[in-house]
Formats: C-alpha cells, structure tokens, sequence
C-alpha cells in the first residue's frame, strides 16, 4: 500500500512539476553574464539496464543577427557512435588515445534519435530534418542535422522548440557513454550550432558554424542556462555541469536530480551508485570530487590541485565566474571518458596506487580545469583554431603544474627520474619525428597525416612560452588578462589574440620587436618551419703586428712583425640552422671570467661577434636564461673551448656497468 | 643443514677458482669496454665542448637528455643493436667456460689449472651449447603459454574486477614467471653437472633425470638457488643506494663509482661459481647419501665372498 501510495504522489508531482513548466530554479548570476543566445531545458530519463536516454528538449533560441534565418542546424553527436561510417570512426580508426571500440559487439554501438520536434505553436517540424554534412561528403555521417523552419525567423525573433529524442549510449571509449553500471553522458542531447554573422571571428556574412563530430574536435556553443531534470535509479549519485537544485525520489526506485547551469556553452553529466563524494571550498566556489571507492585515497592530490588552479587562474587569467566545480574520477573499465571538460565540470583519471611521484590526477584535473577558460569562457571555435583551447590550456597547465609542484619534477619525481610539466610539454613538440608536418594553424580534422596533438597542444604551448621569453612574463601576463577579460562570453579567434598581443608589447616594449608582432605569429603559428639557433665555433688568436713592406717617407721598408704578447683576437660564430627567425641572446665568457651577454637579431645565417683583448673567449651560450624553447635543440646552443671531464665518462661508465650486467643476465640461463 | 653444507662448499670452490673467476671477469670487461670506448669516442666527436651537456654531470636533466636523444639518438641506438649483438656473442662465451668451471670442480685437482680449465671448455662445449639452446626454447616456450593462458583467463577482467585485484593478478603473473623461469635454469644447471657426472652426450636424458632429481628435492634445491641469488639482489640495492648517495658528480666519483661497478661485476661472477659450486655439491651429496646403502651391501656380498 506505502509503495502505491508513494508511486501516486510521486507520479503526480513529477507530472505537476513538468506539466507546468518544470521544476522552479533557483536563478544563479542576478545579472546575465553571456548574450543567453540558446536556453535549454531538458528532461531526460536514463535506462540504466537498457544504456538508453529518453529525453524531452525546450529549446529557446534567438536569432542575434540582422539576417532572416530559415533553417536551424544542430548537432547530434552520439551517432558518431552509430557505426563505421561515421566520420569520427574514420577518422580515428575507432580508437582515441589507445582504447578502441570493439566492432563486433553490438552493446558499444551508440546513437541518437529525434522522435519529434515541434515548433511552441505546434507546428511539426519532424519532417523537414535531414542529415548534413558540414565538413565532408561523408554522406553516412548523422552528427549534424538541418531543419527547414516552416517560417522564417526575423532578426531579434526567438523560436521555441520542443524536441523530443531517445538515445542509446556507447561503451565507454571515447569519452562518453557506459562502463557496467558507471554513466559518463556528455553530447547527448540535440544542440543547436553557432550562428555567425559579421562581427563574429571570421564571418563575412551570416551562415551556421556546425561542425561534424571529429576525432580531434567538439566544441564550439553558444552560451546557455541549461534547466535539466536527470532522472536514474535512485541508487545512484549524479553530478552534473552547474548546481543542484534539488532531488527528488520518485518513489518508484528512481529520483530525479535537477540541476541548472547559466552561461556555459555545454551540459554533461554523470551517475554511478559506486561513487564516493568529497566536497570542499575555495573562496565560494564548492568543489566536489567524485571518485572511485579504491581511488579514495587519492581525494586529496585532487582537491589541492583544483585549488592550485582555481588560484593561478583567478591571479593570471581572471576570476572564474561560476560557483562549482565537479570532478569525476573514472573506473578502469571506463578510463576512456577520463581526461575530458566540460563548464564547471571535468574529469580526470588516476590508478590505484599511483605513487606521488608520478602526477597523473593533478595534471590532468589541472588541465581540463584550464578549459573551463579557454573553452568554456572564452569559447573559441575547437574545430577550427583547436589550439586556442588546447594549446593556450596547456601553456597554462605547464606555468600551474610548474609553480604548485616543481619547475622540473611536475610530472615526474621517482627514482632519480624528473621531469618539469614544461619539459614534458616541450619534449612532443620537439621530439617529433618531422616537427614541419604541419602548421598549427590547420581545422582539426585536416591533419591527415598525424602532428594534431604535438602541434595544437604542445607546440602552441611552446610558441606561447617562448613569446613569455621574447617579451617578459609581466607582458605575457597582461596579454592573457586582457585577452580573457576583453573576449569572455564571446568567441574570439586567434586574431583577436594577436590584436592584443600587438596592443600591449607596444605598450610596453614601444617599437622594440617592430611594429607588430606579426613576424611572429606568421613564423610560428602559421608557419611550419622549425627554430635551431647553433654555436658554431670559438677561435682565439695573437695578435700579429703588421708584416711585410711597407712605404715610409718615400722608401720601401720591410717590417717583421711579432705577436702581441697576450693580446688576443677572438671570434664567436653562430648559426641560424632553422628557418624561424627570432631575435636571440649569447653569453659570451671570456678567460678572466667576464661575461658579456650580446644581442643578436637572428636574422643572418651566420654571424660572427669579435673581441680584441687580453682575454680569450672561452665559453659562448646562445639564449642563456632559456628564453626560446622553441629551438629544437639546446645543446648546440652551447660551446667551450674548455671542456669539463666527466659527462662523458659517467654516462660511459653507467653504460659499461649495464651492459655487463644484461650480459651476466642473459649468461645466468647457461 | 644439507644445504648449508653445499652452501660453504660452493663459497669453498668459488675461492678455489678466484683466478678463473677474474678471467671471466676481464673478458667480460673487455668485450664491454670495446663497445663502451666506442661509443664514448663517438660521442666526444660529436658533442665535444657542447656545454650544456654538462648538466647531466651534476643531476638527470630532461631537456637535455630528451634534445640529446633527439638529434643525436640514432648514434645510440646504433650502439645499443651492437650491445644486443655482443650479448649473443657473450652467450657464447659462457656457454664455453662453463664447461671448464665444471671440470675443474668435478676433478677436484689441488691447483686450478689452466690447462685443464680450458680442456674443460673445448670437451663440454658443443654438449653444453645444445643444453643452452634448448633451455633457451623451453624458457621461451614456458613464457609463451603462460602468456596465452594469463590473457585468455584475464580476458575481461578489466571489465569486472577492481583495481587492485588486477594488480595482484599481474603480480601473481609476474611471480609465477619468475618461478618458472628459476626452475628451467635450475634444471639446466643440474643437467650440465649430469653431463660431467655421466660424461655424457644425451642432453635430454640429463635433463630428464635432473627434471626427476629436482622434482625429488625441489625445496632444498630452490632454498639453495635463493639462498644465492638474493647476494647479487642485494648488492644491486646497495649500489643503487650508492649512486643516490655518492653521485656521479666529478671525475673523481666517476672514478670512484667505476671501481664500484666493477668490483661488482666481479661478485656477480663469483657469486655465479659459487651457485655452481653449491649445486654441484649438493648433487653430489645427494647421489653419495642414495648410493650409500648399495655400496654397503656390495661391500657385504664381498665380504661374504
């Protein structure tokens, strides 16, 4: 009898609450921060047997620009999961970052539906969806949709729409979908795209910016409030993009989580009954942390470093509006949706028993932190210009990683082993077998032959670290905030980026790299050529006086010339191996210990610095304070006419030891 | 108490062969110091003077190391497939003195005789070469089906176990590898002393009938492998204990640190004749023991004759 009565009431008020315009939210932000161009508010009620999503979808969007607009697109990003023919399934051979769907199970299948989509006044737009291919004439690819509108909406006009789709979630492997009983659900629910017009990025007239999905790139929304209600089995705990409003138990082993999230161009969540929550705070921001019950150890690496972050980013970028942020932490079986951001909610991604040493969960919570920013806040296009979410993120995860654990153990500090966040960063850039493959500036998908993830992550984080070098850290800094707090709620493009780069080095440096620094970018971003600055070589000589006959008052002399005792001639030649010029310093040392730094434009392929005097050159240092890591190899950078014994010999020695002992190892069977 | 008594019998005979066991030593020395002055010549040419490099001197740099492998790795990778080539070559070698360490042992000669050492090497060589291969297969095919059996029972496990019972299983793995791969050296070790004891050619039957001996004594016959080979387990701690503490900061360390190494690399051969040593002692402290009564009762039936 409870039960029924229970199942009644609950029935009624779950049917009262939607009936009548969903469950009350509680506004966040008194003021809008965003333009609000598309507002959402979604039910949806997921299967947790049958891995299914039933979703029911208002949307409100506005149309923002001066055109008449008669179509709307949107994305529907799980049938990237429907099967092979999808354009993210060709593009990455069905495996991201080392874990593959598996083809021939049915269950890792996934995909969207709409069931119905009706305009307010009931106008059944069902009809009018078909399929589009923005990118590539994958004509089996079903990411994207159009929808002819029966009339056409003015400028200033709002539409609202009410959709209503089923959806079946893929095995876990690239980000989203399922692992047993652990639900990790982002790009679930039909999104309208962007649509630009003059004013916005590149856009010189008015047109939908709505990308397939692809393997390397997802993102770019306008910015919303997202009102959803998340029903699952009440068993399990929910964590979402934004603040909780409320839940409420069904009665019928279900309950519903309603969660609202304002200004933020996404919405994902997650559920599982095996979580294990931690809540903190920083200023008034509630940190939650959702981790795996043999992760629970590990609570606090992840709270500190979504502190750090929180931190660093409010000191050098600006503050972070929102008043949450949810960290999930994925199972093993479900490693595949670690790593990933979205607004105000990430997840990261540890093992058991992970030593301190090794920063696997503070990297990467650190990293999908920064997105929030780049990503979410500023909003760029990730498809088109992927570098400045992913590369101006990682430039900020190396500076965080740096200063919260070490400048060179922040990744790892085990066993006499280290490395710097930086270095590591550095390292696939220069460490690619062919670093010229491609430019960074290149659309996501146009990577054909490989270089998206050395290019658009660590080589933009070394371009950016190396212009930190080039105009100072109290410049960079300056860049970063007004470029942050100039194109926040917006959707700039690199050259919004480089306007302001120009704006302030001229501010502050006046004319001192040119008019611009446009030779900088056209080098490094748009330019694939690499950087290799070279010592060449150091010679000293004496100084001879002059020999031979010489004309003296009419009469032809003949003068034997002598060395200048201890007078020398020196000579430092450097090299520009690559093709990027860079302005670049050289320590010069001399053999009384003097040290002069020069000041060499980098233009030249050779240059040779002379100096007369009675001491010799013994040491030249190209870019001494490390100010361009883009040089793809600092050893060159040095040389000595004094070499130091020792480096040689211990690394031969620990070399000989070794292979004695593999020799002994392998002699042990016999 | 059986194996204690192998135990200072085999430390017994390793000192008796302390003058082979320096032989060992310098050729091992010798073929690695070729291939490591090689390479530091290589090296010295072409990074002489680079300063930078220095700062692998005092502490492990990655932008160096990383930008060292980077453009200059091909040179050591080049160095490394010759290593892999001198290994085999090294195989050899062993193979070849072993036989001559046995002899020695087996002969009991007051003076360890080069004369006879290398007698030994030639006589046991080819005998030795075949066990040495198929040890070599059997390890191989042993690893192999552990393998296929370990992933084919772990097939899903990542979908339905915890973190830590994985772990353990891969642990459990790595342990039940490790056992095995005792047990074929062991019963090759235990084969070679067969072939010298029989002066033998049948290699399967001697690894047959060591099979069967180790079988019959298998925890006298692991305690005593143990027992050894937790010495060199030992000393590689103490020496990367060392390295952290000493470091390899300057010539005179480096110096220093080099006599270390080699110094160990000399008890690593020791400690390997010494093995020999034990093992042989105790197969023939056993065969004395199961032999015994027969000899009694020969002596009995001449007795009555």
């Amino acid at each position: 009898m409870k039960t029924t009565r229970n199942f009644i009431f609950s029935s009624f008020l779950f049917l009262f609450l939607f009936a009548f315009g969903g469950i009350r939210s509680q506004i966040i932000f008194s003021q809008p921060l965003s333009p609000r161009i598309a507002n959402y508010e979604i039910t949806v009620k997921l299967d947790a047997d049958k891995k299914m999503l039933n979703g029911k979808e208002i949307l409100r969007w506005k149309n923002t620009s001066s055109d008449i607009i008669s179509e709307l697109q949107f994305h529907l990003y799980l049938n990237a999961f429907k099967n092979t023919n999808s354009t993210f399934i060709k593009e990455s051979g069905g495996q991201l970052r080392g874990i593959g769907i598996d083809k021939y199970d049915e269950k890792s299948w996934g995909w969207i539906d709409i069931l119905s989509m009706k305009r307010k006044d009931g106008n059944d737009l069902t009809k009018n969806i078909k399929f589009i291919q923005t990118d590539d004439d994958n004509k089996d690819d079903q990411t994207v949709i159009a929808v002819a509108l029966d009339k056409p909406l003015k400028p200033k006009e709002e539409i609202q729409l009410e959709i209503n789709f089923n959806a079946k979630l893929p095995k876990i492997f690239a980000r989203t979908g399922y692992a047993d009983n652990y639900f990790l659900i982002g790009q679930w629910f039909p999104k309208i795209g962007v649509y630009e017009y003059p004013g916005i990025r590149y856009a010189e007239k008015g047109g939908w910016n709505c990308h397939q999905f692809h393997a390397n790139s997802e993102f770019y929304a306008d910015f919303a409030v997202f009102d959803v209600n998340i029903t699952v089995p009440s068993s399990f705990i929910v964590g979402a993009v934004g603040e909780l409003q409320s839940k409420i138990n069904n009665g019928d082993g279900t309950a519903t989580h309603h969660y609202r999230a304002e200004d933020v161009v996404d919405f994902a969540w997650t559920a599982s009954p095996k979580f294990k929550i931690v809540n903190d705070q920083w200023q008034n921001v509630k940190i939650k942390v959702m981790l795996q019950p043999e992760h629970f150890a590990q609570a606090d690496r992840h709270v500190k470093a979504v502190k750090y972050a929180l931190d660093y980013f409010d000191k050098y970028l600006g503050k972070y509006p929102y008043t949450t942020i949810t960290v999930v932490d994925p199972p093993l079986n479900g490693f595949g949706s670690g790593g990933m951001e979205y607004p105000t909610f990430i997840t990261a991604g540890t093992l058991w028993g992970l030593p301190e040493g090794i920063k696997l969960p503070e990297i990467v919570t650190i990293h999908e932190f920064g997105h929030n920013y780049f990503m979410g806040l500023l909003a760029s296009n990730e498809f088109e210009e992927a570098f400045l979410d992913e590369g101006f993120n990682q430039y900020f995860e190396t500076r965080i990683m740096n200063f919260a654990y070490g400048e060179k153990v922040s990744v790892i500090n085990l066993f006499g082993f280290k490395m710097g966040d930086f270095e590591f960063t550095r390292q696939g850039y220069v460490g690619m077998k062919n670093p010229k493959i491609a430019e960074i500036y290149r659309k996501s998908w146009e990577y054909k032959q490989g270089g998206y993830g050395s290019l658009t992550y660590n080589k933009t984080a070394v371009m950016l670290k190396t212009l930190e070098g080039l105009v100072g850290i109290e410049t960079m800094n300056e860049i970063m905030k007004t470029y942050y707090e100039r194109w926040k709620f917006k959707h700039p493009c690199v050259k919004d980026f480089i306007a302001i780069v120009n704006e302030v080095v001229l501010k502050k440096h006046g004319r001192k790299f040119g008019d611009n620094m446009d030779w900088y970018f056209d080098q490094v971003l748009y330019g694939n050529d690499i950087c290799d600055y070279k010592v060449g070589s150091i010679s000293n000589q004496q100084i001879e006086k002059p020999n031979g006959i010489f004309d003296e008052n009419g009469k032809k002399k003949f003068v034997k010339g002598q060395e200048e005792k201890n007078i020398y001639k020196s000579s430092v030649i450097v090299y520009r191996s690559g093709e990027v010029k860079l302005p670049v310093e050289v320590l010069i040392i001399f053999s009384d210990g003097k040290k002069i730094v020069e000041n060499w434009n980098g233009q030249a392929r050779t240059y040779e610095f002379e100096y007369k005097g009675k001491s010799k050159v013994v040491s030249a240092q190209l870019d001494p304070f490390y100010k361009i890591p883009l040089d793809v190899n600092v050893i060159n950078n040095s040389l000595t006419t004094e070499p130091e014994s020792g480096v040689f010999e211990k690394y031969t020695a620990k070399l000989l030891f070794w292979f004695e002992n593999v020799m002994l190892t392998a002699s042990m069977l016999f | 108490m059986k194996i204690i008594g192998s135990y200072i019998a085999g430390l017994k005979e390793a000192l008796r062969q302390k003058k082979i066991v320096t032989l060992l030593f310098i050729i091992t020395l010798l073929i690695s110091a070729v291939w490591a002055a090689t390479f530091k010549s290589v090296m010295v040419t072409a990074l002489e003077g680079r300063s930078n490099l220095y700062k692998l001197l005092n502490d492990f740099d990655s932008t160096i190391y990383s930008d060292l492998m980077n453009n200059y790795g091909d040179l050591v990778k080049a160095f490394i497939t010759g290593m892999g080539w001198l290994a085999v070559f090294y195989f050899f070698f062993t193979v070849f003195f072993a036989g001559g360490i046995f002899r020695l042992m087996n002969q009991k000669l007051d003076r360890v005789n080069g004369k006879n050492f290398f007698a030994g090497c030639a006589q046991y060589f080819l005998r030795f070469l075949r066990l040495g291969l198929y040890t070599l297969l059997t390890q191989l095919i042993v690893f192999g089906v552990i393998a296929i059996i370990f992933s084919v029972a772990t097939r899903n496990m990542t979908e339905t176990s915890t973190e830590p019972t994985i772990f353990y299983t891969y642990l459990a793995w790595m342990i039940l590898h490790i056992i095995f791969f005792i047990f074929i050296t062991i019963v090759s070790d235990y084969a070679k002393i067969i072939l010298i004891k029989e002066d033998s050619k049948k290699i399967w039957h001697a690894l047959w009938s060591s099979f069967k001996f180790i079988i019959r004594k298998i925890h006298l016959v692991y305690s005593l492998y143990l027992l050894i080979i937790i010495l060199p387990i030992l000393l590689t701690i103490f020496y990367l204990w060392l390295d952290s503490v000493l470091g390899m900061k300057s010539m005179l360390t480096v110096l220093v640190m080099l006599i270390i190494q080699q110094f160990l690399i000399w008890t690593r051969l020791f400690i390997k004749v010494w093995l020999l040593g034990s093992q042989f002692n105790f197969y023939n402290e056993y065969y004395a023991v199961r032999t015994q009564p027969m000899l009694t009762q020969e002596i009995m039936m001449n007795e009555n004759l």
